[in-house]
């Protein structure tokens, strides 16, 4: 498969999977871009390896992680955002909209633990995967899921929550 | 059965995928500018990494006629982790001279930071893989020597100081106290199965010696401006031991840089010649990783390198190779 063709098949389904990690859209695209150019600079590597797209996905993750670094203005200050959805707030509709609060919730993520639970739940893949692809212990791993996922439980309206067991696997 | 918040998360990221309705066509246009902005970066970058090359050189060349490493004093320095990033050795005072059970010391680490250093002894009732960095699942027992104050928890006694115990996730339990020379120290008993009061009683009877952890193995180079390095030395039985040490720079969008030292030398296909210290090594290549493995002349360890590529520039072999011979053997 040539660069191209690779691209015109898999471009949109990389843009997603980038704004599932990056849960920004514009970010989204710009890593894209990013590391499809990096990508193609290693291309005739890249292609005869057995599973190309999850290299360049492991690229995006990597990319993502290292981008807000260098931006670190963009990147949403998870103690602040926190702070604001746990406050009481009226909703000026009367209605509190569940499937809202859960998607500022993720954005509100630290950038890693966003990464992780993007790679955990969207990816599915197992934490010993996610652990090589980014370079750390599974423990570092597991800890980055249990602290999303005990950040999300404690902050979602418990009428969103059924009674369930919260150690990540 | 799955827990209800990841179903919410994996429902919410499943939308924001099918919410995303990327302007492909923008994207495609974009990327011949970008082609070229890299290739601008590239050249800039190949000039920075010829003067690097030169200083690794350098540096490979004044190892071996006076680094601290080998110009020890003849005794201890200080009695206290030192902050030196290439001191040979680091004071670990702390000790349990009998533990519980079958619970050995078998495995030693030091974590070394931009500004801070961490030592630990970790004991387990059963052996460890060689290489393994942490104890993993099973129950053990961890003292370590770090920076820092005491954390907020139960005041306790510790022999004579005071200290204070935090339990943590199910069976587990921290003490924490001061250490003599500076810091605290801390007894970490995680899925023990030892009451409170036992854990107490392991901690007041920790010894407090003059003792040191070797590094085995010391970097003469490391990716990135200010990885985190990890020695970690295995202990197996009385006369057999592995040691690793990681320099991981990925916070800095670069790369880890891995050598173990480990006996025998594991078999391997696809291998490529290669030559370290102008003896045969055999050297590996895939998109991810470089790596080159030697048995050592004096004994039946072997020596394996491997350097999990970051963000660009990625290391080629050339440098992989002067950054392998770089490495000190403190056998």
């Amino acid at each position: 498969m040539t660069f191209e063709e690779f691209v015109t098949a898999r471009l949109g389904a990389l843009v997603r999977y980038a704004s599932v990690v990056t849960w920004d859209a514009d970010l989204a695209e710009d890593i894209v871009q990013n590391v499809l150019v990096r990508a193609q600079a290693r291309w005739e590597r890249i292609r005869r390896l057995d599973a190309p797209e999850r290299y360049v996905q492991r690229m995006l993750v990597n990319e993502f992680l290292s981008w807000r670094r260098r931006r670190a203005s963009r990147t949403v200050h998870a103690g602040e955002a926190l702070e604001s959805l746990l406050a009481p707030q009226s909703d000026p509709t009367g209605r509190y909209d569940d499937r809202d609060a859960v998607m500022r919730l993720i954005g509100a993520l630290p950038p890693r633990q966003r990464a992780v639970i993007a790679l955990r739940f969207y990816a599915d893949l197992p934490v010993e995967e996610i652990a090589d692809e980014l370079g750390c212990r599974e423990s570092t791993v597991r800890t980055h899921l249990l602290r999303a996922l005990t950040t999300l439980r404690a902050s979602l309206p418990g009428a969103m929550l059924p009674a369930g067991n919260g150690e990540p696997r | 059965m799955t827990d209800p918040i990841e179903t919410l998360v994996r429902r919410a990221q499943q939308e924001r995928a099918a919410a995303t309705t990327p302007d492909l066509d923008r994207i495609l246009a974009a990327l011949p500018a970008l082609r070229r902005r890299r290739a601008r970066r590239r050249r800039t970058g190949f000039a920075l990494a010829a003067v690097a090359a030169i200083l690794a050189v350098v540096a490979i060349v004044l190892l071996p006629v006076g680094t601290p490493e080998r110009n020890l004093p003849a005794g201890p320095p200080s009695a206290r982790p030192s902050p030196t990033r290439s001191e040979p050795l680091v004071a670990m005072p702390y000790e349990l001279e009998h533990p519980p059970g079958d619970y050995r010391e078998r495995l030693r680490t030091i974590e070394e930071g931009p500004t801070w250093v961490t030592a630990s002894r970790i004991y387990t009732e059963t052996p460890l893989d060689p290489l393994a960095s942490d104890a993993g699942s099973l129950p053990h027992l961890t003292l370590t020597v770090r920076a820092g104050g005491l954390p907020e928890g139960e005041p306790v006694g510790v022999g004579a100081v005071r200290g204070v115990l935090v339990d943590g996730l199910p069976d587990s339990a921290t003490v924490t106290w001061p250490a003599r020379l500076g810091g605290v120290v801390s007894f970490e008993a995680v899925r023990t199965g030892l009451s409170r009061t036992q854990v107490l009683q392991l901690a007041a009877s920790v010894a407090d010696h003059s003792l040191w952890l070797d590094k085995r193995l010391i970097l003469g180079w490391t990716p990135g401006e200010e990885p985190v390095i990890r020695y970690t030395q295995s202990l197996m039985d009385a006369d057999r031991w592995s040691a690793t040490v990681t320099a991981d720079a990925s916070a800095e969008d670069r790369g880890i840089l891995t050598a173990t030292l480990a006996p025998g030398l594991p078999a391997r296909q696809d291998s490529q010649f290669a030559s370290l210290h102008a003896r045969p090594a055999s050297f590996y290549e895939d998109p991810y990783a470089l790596e080159v493995d030697q048995r050592l002349p004096d004994n039946d360890l072997a020596l394996m390198v491997r350097y999990r590529q970051g963000g660009a520039p990625p290391l080629t072999r050339e440098e992989f190779l002067a950054a392998a011979e770089a490495i000190e053997v403190r056998g």
